[in-house]
C-alpha cells in the first residue's frame, strides 16, 4: 500500500510547488485537484507541502525583519558614538566648516539636477522574444538623444521622426541625435520615409548614409560592415582614423557593399534580403503598436484556439503583404460593407487573443499603420471566408466561427484617419478566442 | 441568535486610536496563519497575496464581532478560508479554480491537524538553519518580499531556469532533512 502510497505522494509535492510558483498548467491542476479530492494521503500531501512553502514564506520574512532591525540597532549605536565624539569635534569644526562649505558647493553642482537629454523618439513595437539584460524596454517608452539601447533577441522597432529603426537582437546602438545613431554591434533596419534623407548610421570604421530609402546595417568587430539596400539609396563609406570618410560609394536598390575597416577596403557583395523578410514578418507596415500588443519575429504554425495561446497580451501577426486581388471582394467591416475592386493591392494583419489560464485583466492596445485601413473584419464568416487569400500558407487558421468577435463585449475602434485601430477584449468564460483581420491599403 | 455585536457604528468610532491599535496587535501575531490558511486554498502565492489584502479588510470591518477572550487566530483563519473559497469560486468562472470538495476538505485537515503542523513547522526552522549562510539568503529572497523568480534571475543577471533549479534544489534538501528527522522520531 504504502508503494502506491509514495509516487502519489510525490506527484502532489511536484504540482503544490507549480502552483505555489504559479507555472502550473490547467491540466497540472485539473490533476491536483483530482488527487486531493480522491485520495486522503494526497490531501495530507498537500497540506503539507503548502504548509512548508507558507513556513517558509514566514521564516524569510522574519529573518528579513532581523536583518533590518540589526541595521536599524547599528545606526542608532553609531550615532550615540557620534555623539561622544561631536564634543571633541567642536575646536576641529571651525577650520571643518571651511572645508564643509567646499565640499558643499562641490555637491551642489552635482547634484543639481541637469536638464534631460532632448526626446528623440519611442519604442513603437516590440516582439514578443524581445530580451534586454541591460535595461527595461516597454512599448512606448522614450528615446533620448544620448541613449544607449541594447536587445538581446527578438525585433524593437523605434520611431525616430520620419524614419522608423528596428533593432534585430542581438543588437546595441547609442541614439547620437535624432538623425543619426551608432551602431555599437548588431543589426539594423532602417526604413526612411520622405523628409527623413540624410538619416545617418556611423559603426565604429563606417558611415552610411540614407537618400531616401530602406536599408539595413549590420556591425561585428570581427567582419566589419555590411549595407544592404531593398529599395532607393544610401552612401556608404569608411572612416579614417580622424574620423572622415574615405572610398565614397552609392548603393542602390537589391546590392549590398561590405565595409572591412580593418583591411581597409570596400566591394560589392551579394544581396541577402534575410532581414527584410525577417523585418516584414514581425512588422510588415505597422507603423507602431501601442498598450498590450505584441508582434512576433517567426509566423506561428497554427492560430487555432488553444494553441497559441496569449496571456495579458493581444498578438498582431503580419499576414501576406502583398495581395493584389484578382478580382472584386466585397467585405462586412467594421464600419458596414466594404467593396474593394479588382486590382487593389492590400497587405494584411491577424490581431489574436486566446487567454489562457493565468489571464488576469483584458488588454487594451492599439496598432497604428504607414497606410490607410481598408477594412477590419470581425465577424466570423468573413474572416473564415478571406483565410484562404490573406492568410499564411504554412500557418493553420481556426475553422470555427466562434474567434469572431463578440462586439457586445469586445471592443474595437477605427480612428477618423483610418490609420489605428484600438481593442479592448473582454475575457469572459466560454470560448474565449477572439480574432480580428485588418486590410491596409499599399 | 447572530453574533454579539462589540461594535456598534452608531457608537464605536473606526478612527479610535485604542481600537486601530487593539486591532494592529491581533493583526501581527496571526497575519502569517491566515496568510497560510489563503494559500492552501488559492494554492498560488500570487492570489494568497490578492485574498490576505481582503481578509484584512474583512477583518477590519468585522472586529466589531470578534469576542474578547475567545481565539482571534481561529477567527481570523475562518474569515480567511471564506474570503479565499469565495476568491477561487469567482476566479473558477474565467479560467481553473480548485473544486468546492478539494477546499472545503483542505480546510478540514488543516485546522483538524494543529499539532503536527506546529511539529513540521519547528522542524523546518532546524533543517533552514542548518542550510549556508548563501543558502538561506537566496531562499529568503525568493520567499520574501514579492519578487517574481523572473524578477530575481533578471536582479542577479542569471536565467531563470538556473534560479528554479536552485531553489528546487534547496526545497529538496530541505524536505530531505524533515523527512530524514521525521522517521528518526517516529
Amino acid at each position: 500500500m504504502n508503494e502506491e502510497k509514495r509516487p502519489s505522494a510525490d506527484e502532489v509535492q511536484f504540482l503544490a510547488d507549480a502552483a505555489f510558483d504559479s507555472h502550473a498548467s490547467l491540466h497540472q491542476l485539473q490533476r491536483l485537484d483530482e488527487l486531493i479530492s480522491s485520495d486522503l494521503g494526497c490531501l495530507q500531501a498537500y497540506v503539507e507541502r503548502i504548509g512548508f512553502h507558507s513556513d517558509l514564506m514566514k521564516q524569510a520574512t522574519e529573518r528579513n525583519s532581523l536583518r533590518q532591525a540589526e541595521s536599524a540597532l547599528d545606526r542608532i549605536l553609531n550615532s550615540r558614538v557620534r555623539r561622544e565624539k561631536r564634543e571633541r569635534l567642536i575646536l576641529r569644526s571651525v577650520v571643518g566648516a571651511c572645508a564643509a562649505l567646499v565640499v558643499g558647493v562641490i555637491a551642489w553642482v552635482a547634484t543639481t539636477p541637469r536638464p534631460l537629454a532632448p526626446q528623440v523618439g519611442i519604442i513603437a513595437s516590440l516582439t514578443t522574444d524581445v530580451v534586454s539584460q541591460k535595461s527595461s524596454m516597454e512599448l512606448g517608452q522614450v528615446i533620448r538623444e544620448g541613449g544607449v539601447y541594447s536587445i538581446d533577441s527578438g525585433i524593437l522597432s523605434v520611431q525616430l521622426p520620419n524614419v522608423t529603426v528596428d533593432l534585430i537582437g542581438p543588437t546595441t546602438i547609442e541614439l547620437t541625435n535624432a538623425t543619426q545613431v551608432l551602431l555599437r554591434q548588431g543589426t539594423l533596419h532602417a526604413l526612411v520615409q520622405s523628409g527623413g534623407e540624410g538619416f545617418t548610421v556611423r559603426t565604429p570604421g563606417s558611415v552610411v548614409v540614407d537618400l531616401g530609402t530602406e536599408f539595413t546595417v549590420g556591425y561585428q568587430q570581427e567582419r566589419g560592415t555590411e549595407v544592404n539596400v531593398s529599395r532607393g539609396r544610401v552612401q556608404a563609406s569608411l572612416l579614417d582614423r580622424h574620423g572622415n570618410s574615405t572610398k565614397l560609394q552609392e548603393v542602390t536598390d537589391r546590392r549590398a557593399l561590405h565595409l572591412s575597416e580593418r583591411q581597409a577596403t570596400v566591394k560589392e557583395v551579394n544581396f541577402s534580403s534575410e532581414n527584410f523578410l525577417l523585418i516584414e514578418q514581425a512588422r510588415g507596415t505597422i507603423r507602431s503598436i501601442d498598450g498590450a500588443l505584441r508582434t512576433m519575429t517567426k509566423a506561428p504554425p497554427s492560430l487555432k484556439a488553444e494553441e497559441l495561446q496569449t496571456t495579458n497580451h493581444m498578438l498582431v501577426i503580419p499576414e501576406q503583404q502583398n495581395v493584389v486581388l484578382e478580382q472584386e471582394l466585397t467585405l462586412n467591416g467594421l464600419d458596414g460593407p466594404v467593396h474593394l475592386p479588382a486590382g487593389t493591392r492590400l497587405a494584411s494583419y491577424l490581431v489574436h487573443y486566446d487567454p489562457d489560464d493565468w489571464t488576469t485583466f483584458a488588454p487594451r492596445g492599439a496598432v497604428t499603420f504607414d497606410g490607410t485601413i481598408a477594412a477590419v473584419i470581425v465577424d466570423g464568416a468573413n474572416l473564415l471566408a478571406t483565410d484562404s487569400i490573406f492568410g499564411l500558407s504554412e500557418t493553420r487558421y481556426e475553422p470555427g466561427k466562434f474567434r469572431e468577435l463578440e462586439l457586445d463585449e469586445d471592443e474595437v475602434r477605427l480612428s477618423n484617419d483610418r490609420k489605428t485601430v484600438s481593442f479592448y477584449f473582454g475575457v469572459s468564460g466560454g470560448k474565449s478566442i477572439d480574432q480580428t483581420r485588418i486590410l491596409v491599403f499599399r | 441568535m447572530g453574533t454579539k455585536q462589540y461594535f456598534d457604528p452608531e457608537v464605536d468610532d473606526l478612527n479610535d486610536p485604542e481600537r486601530q491599535a487593539r486591532f494592529l496587535r491581533n493583526l501581527a501575531s496571526v497575519y502569517s496563519d491566515a496568510y497560510a490558511a489563503a494559500l492552501a486554498i488559492v494554492g498560488n502565492r500570487n492570489d494568497a497575496e490578492d485574498v490576505i489584502q481582503e481578509v484584512c479588510v474583512v477583518l477590519w470591518e468585522k472586529f466589531g464581532e470578534f469576542e474578547p477572550g475567545t481565539s482571534f487566530r481561529k477567527w481570523a483563519c475562518s474569515i480567511s478560508y471564506l474570503v479565499a473559497k469565495n476568491f477561487v469560486r469567482k476566479k473558477r468562472r474565467r479560467s481553473f479554480g480548485m473544486s468546492d470538495y478539494a477546499m472545503s476538505r483542505i480546510e478540514q485537515v488543516r485546522t483538524g491537524t494543529p499539532e503536527l503542523m506546529e511539529l513540521r513547522s519547528e522542524l523546518l526552522v532546524e533543517c533552514v538553519e542548518k542550510l549556508s549562510e548563501r543558502d538561506r539568503e537566496f531562499l529568503d529572497r525568493c520567499y520574501c518580499g514579492g519578487h517574481s523568480i523572473a524578477e530575481i534571475a533578471r536582479s542577479q543577471q542569471a536565467k531563470v531556469e538556473t534560479i528554479y533549479t536552485r531553489l528546487k534544489r534547496l526545497r529538496k534538501r530541505l524536505s530531505d532533512c524533515m523527512n530524514r528527522t521525521l522517521g528518526k522520531g517516529g
